[in-house]
């Protein structure tokens, strides 16, 4: 009784000295009320604890349903830079590249499901901001198993807090070198074609030069990611007889002219291409030259500044590609 | 007239003086004008034989007293803002000046002061000025600036900084009056890139170098706290969560606060007094299980400035918890009388110590007006409505979101030109939850700092609950009838406040209280 005298906000009205005609001809009224508020107490709490069930059912259903065993590559829209996030028919996760800013986050929180916080790797094509900026958010907000990087110096302030928040994280960091291999899981390899010598700690300002190329291989499926390589390095790796034919090509440095030779697209015969490139950049990119000699090609052209974020998925025999 | 009445009418002077001062600029001749005026009132009120010895006559020298220092007392408010204005205008005689096609270069030593953004590649913070070294002369300064750094160098509050640039005038773009956005924070200039030397050495006296003390503790305990939350919950539900909990809105995505504006529910991701009751109110309604109403009250309040002191305790939310305090305690206490003298209090005494928010802070206006929304039409509406079944609570929560409504629309439409049709059906489906949502998102990060296991666990819920209200604003907001624009000049909106405010008196008046 006591308790339910408290629970009445007029209780302390009168303190302990309640007189005992009120306690009875109000007693009724009191507990009723008392009952009253604890079966809405129940009732929100059932209420917030059913609309939590509803949204994690409805949700994993839908994460679920995208567990194929498909392999899916997502060209990210960040605007002016290169974001490609990959994941393996098992699970595995990596990202090649972070953007210019934050948007990349937003970005792969349309491709990654809500209870997913780490990706295994991420794997820096080389230093400019516009491939690394992004990156520093990604170690912010997900756990990053693997950091894969040439390993190169490369004077910037936006390199500088890249390294820093690098070693803020306790990630183990792979340098690159061509030949080295990550396996993705069954069937599915991540193979590092260039740089063809370790860069590891020489200092560079010419990051093109050194920019980490990989291809991504899944059965029969090949997608080649060029970073931002230049015809310099393109040269390389067609005079060295290395292979680098692939059925889908991200291109070479958001589409500018001084990328995508003709040698080189000769060795790489894509059916499709992918170009990362922001509305309006400054920059002017892709170059009119590059898109029509891809088209003489007969290569499909997606880009991200018009398609949005570009979709592959494939089973390792054939592939698809769509707009998101 | 009752003492407590005479106190409400001189703190509304003041209010008027400051609106008065923040229109028109005054020379010195008309403020000894408007003080000459007011002893006139004084001086003739003063007299006993003015107006006979009759109780009529009396009461009329009372009138005149009062009258007297009412204009004095608004003088007092347009004097406040021209001296705080002054104050706050140093460096901004530096703002775009040029010499051969270049901006003069200006040295300045101060303090970080403020959260730190980074975006990009760049941070942004406010820095408070002491010290400015132009011309080869040293002045000495206490006004605000924003910076622009092309770095992520991690400043933090309290850093001290020299900082080299030329100042800069914000500018407005055509969607957004960034100056008048800037000058309610007391910012009028900008270095955009500026050169940074981390040294500096300025002196501050000690209250200001305790404050520094303390606000640098809590604000590294907020980004230790951010950095939990991102790292325990999805995104963009965890960017929505940081802005009801903390007010910070950077890390929505665009489309998104978009979708909120279009519904009308803007007001969820700043803290506003009507936030902090929301949050006072289901504190309140869960503490009243075990405890008695006036202690409850009293732990209700300790938890609103526990929830200040970890969100940083910047100016709005100083603001808006003296604002939920207020509601809270008029609620508890039920004596209007002492609410309406309190809510003026604070209002006198916010706008004493930044003339600026009064006119330049919509944020201010919007929370001040929900305040009164909360206090006098939520009871109208509730007689009104006394018949409805309460439904666990959603009529208690439909009402006051009404009452709030009702007392900001005009203000919006005065600023935005648009008008929300969804607001009223959007904000009862989502308002009952925000609390919920505040409660786990702040157990998860306050888990996420021990463990983060254990925050992605808790996490979860929370995620889900903000999934739930976000699915309801993007969808609610994609109907193409969800938000009609029109214009009213501004006339016919401070008309319509005038009407409204009184129509609230005379029921008052009639019906009691």
């Amino acid at each position: 009784m006591a308790r339910i005298c408290l629970n009445h906000h007029n209780a302390d009205l009168y303190g302990k000295a309640f007189p005992h005609h009120y306690v009875r001809r109000n007693a009724s009224h009191i507990s009723s009320m008392s009952v009253r508020m604890d079966t809405n107490r129940d009732k929100i709490i059932a209420g917030i604890i059913a609309l939590v069930l509803i949204v994690l059912a409805f949700s994993s259903s839908q994460a679920a349903g995208q567990k194929d065993g498909l392999l899916k590559i997502y060209f990210l829209n960040v605007g002016q830079g290169d974001a490609i996030f990959i994941e393996a028919p098992n699970g595995n996760q990596v990202l090649v590249d972070g953007g210019p800013d934050s948007a990349v986050i937003a970005e792969l929180a349309r491709v990654m499901p809500f209870y997913d916080r780490s990706i295994d790797a991420v794997v820096v094509s080389h230093p400019h901001s516009d491939h690394i900026a992004g990156l520093i958010d990604v170690l912010k907000h997900y756990d990053v198993g693997y950091v894969i990087q040439a390993g190169e110096q490369y004077d910037s302030l936006e390199f500088r807090s890249w390294q820093e928040a690098v070693a803020q994280e306790h990630t183990i960091e792979i340098d690159t070198v061509a030949g080295k291999q990550i396996n993705l899981g069954p069937e599915m390899t991540f193979t590092i074609i260039h740089p063809l010598k370790s860069v590891l700690g020489t200092a560079t300002d010419k990051p093109h030069d050194d920019n980490v190329v990989a291809m991504l291989q899944y059965k029969h499926v090949k997608v080649l990611l060029a970073g931002d390589m230049e015809a310099a390095v393109e040269r390389i790796l067609v005079n060295n007889n290395i292979d680098i034919d692939a059925d889908v090509l991200k291109v070479g440095h958001h589409g500018s002219k001084t990328s995508t030779a003709l040698p080189f697209l000769d060795a790489v015969t894509p059916q499709a291409a992918i170009i990362q490139v922001g509305v309006k950049n400054r920059y002017k990119h892709p170059a009119e030259l590059i898109l029509s000699r891809l088209e003489n090609f007969g290569a499909t052209l997606y880009r991200t500044d018009t398609d949005g974020m570009i979709r592959l998925i494939s089973d390792g025999t054939s592939y698809y590609l769509n707009k998101q | 007239m009752h003492k407590s009445q005479v106190l409400s009418y001189f703190l509304i002077a003041f209010l008027v003086g400051t609106l008065i001062g923040s229109f028109w600029h005054f020379g010195e001749q008309y403020f000894w004008i408007f003080i000459g005026l007011g002893t006139l009132f004084f001086g003739v009120s003063a007299y006993h034989r003015t107006f006979g010895q009759t109780v009529a006559g009396i009461k009329r020298r009372k009138v005149g007293f009062v009258i007297g220092f009412c204009i004095i007392l608004a003088t007092g408010g347009i004097y406040r803002f021209q001296q705080f204005d002054a104050d706050h205008s140093r460096v901004t005689q530096f703002n775009d000046r040029e010499a051969g096609g270049k901006g003069i270069s200006v040295r300045v030593v101060g303090y970080v002061a403020g959260d730190v953004r980074e975006r990009g590649l760049q941070s942004q913070f406010p820095f408070e000025v002491k010290e400015i070294i132009a011309l080869k002369r040293t002045f000495s300064a206490g006004e605000r600036v924003l910076v622009t750094a092309d770095n992520r160098a991690g400043y933090r509050y309290g850093d001290i900084l020299t900082i080299e640039g030329a100042p800069q005038a914000p500018k407005n773009s055509e969607s957004f009056d960034y100056a008048t956005y800037l000058k309610k924070q007391g910012i009028r200039s900008i270095f955009s890139s500026p050169d940074i030397l981390a040294e500096g050495s300025i002196s501050l006296g000690l209250w200001e170098r305790s404050s520094v003390v303390v606000y640098r503790a809590l604000q590294g305990l907020k980004s230790r706290f951010e950095s939990a939350l991102i790292g325990t919950i999805a995104e963009p539900e965890a960017a929505y969560i940081q802005g009801v909990l903390l007010g910070s809105r950077s890390a929505i995505p665009e489309r998104l606060q978009d979708a909120f504006a279009t519904t009308g529910t803007s007001h969820i991701l700043a803290i506003s007094g009507y936030n902090i009751t929301i949050v006072a109110e289901a504190v309140l309604g869960v503490l009243l299980f075990w405890f008695r109403r006036r202690r409850a009250i009293w732990i209700a309040t300790a938890a609103i400035i526990l929830f200040t002191l970890l969100t940083g305790a910047s100016a709005s939310v100083v603001r808006a918890a003296v604002m939920g305090l207020l509601v809270l305690f008029a609620s508890g206490y039920g004596r209007l009388y002492d609410a309406k003298n309190g809510i003026i209090l604070a209002g006198a005494l916010m706008v004493f110590f930044n003339p600026f928010i009064l006119v330049f802070d919509i944020g201010f206006q919007l929370s001040f007006l929900a305040v009164i929304g909360l206090l006098y039409l939520y009871p109208i509406f509730q007689r009104w409505a006394q018949r409805a079944p309460s439904l666990t609570g959603l009529k208690e929560i439909a009402l006051m979101t009404l009452s709030a409504q009702v007392m900001v629309i005009l203000l919006l439409v005065g600023y935005f030109h648009s008008f929300s049709l969804v607001s009223l059906v959007v904000n009862i489906l989502i308002l009952p939850i925000v609390p919920a949502v505040m409660l786990f998102g702040f157990i998860a990060g306050i888990s996420g700092m021990i463990w983060i296991p254990l925050g992605k666990i808790i996490g979860v819920v929370a995620w889900a609950l903000a999934r739930y209200q976000l699915w309801i604003v993007e969808h609610a907001a994609s109907f193409s009838f969800a938000s009609v624009s029109i214009s009213l000049p501004w006339i016919i909106i401070v008309l319509a406040y005038v009407l409204l405010i009184g129509g609230i008196w005379w029921f008052y008046r009639h019906h009691g209280s």
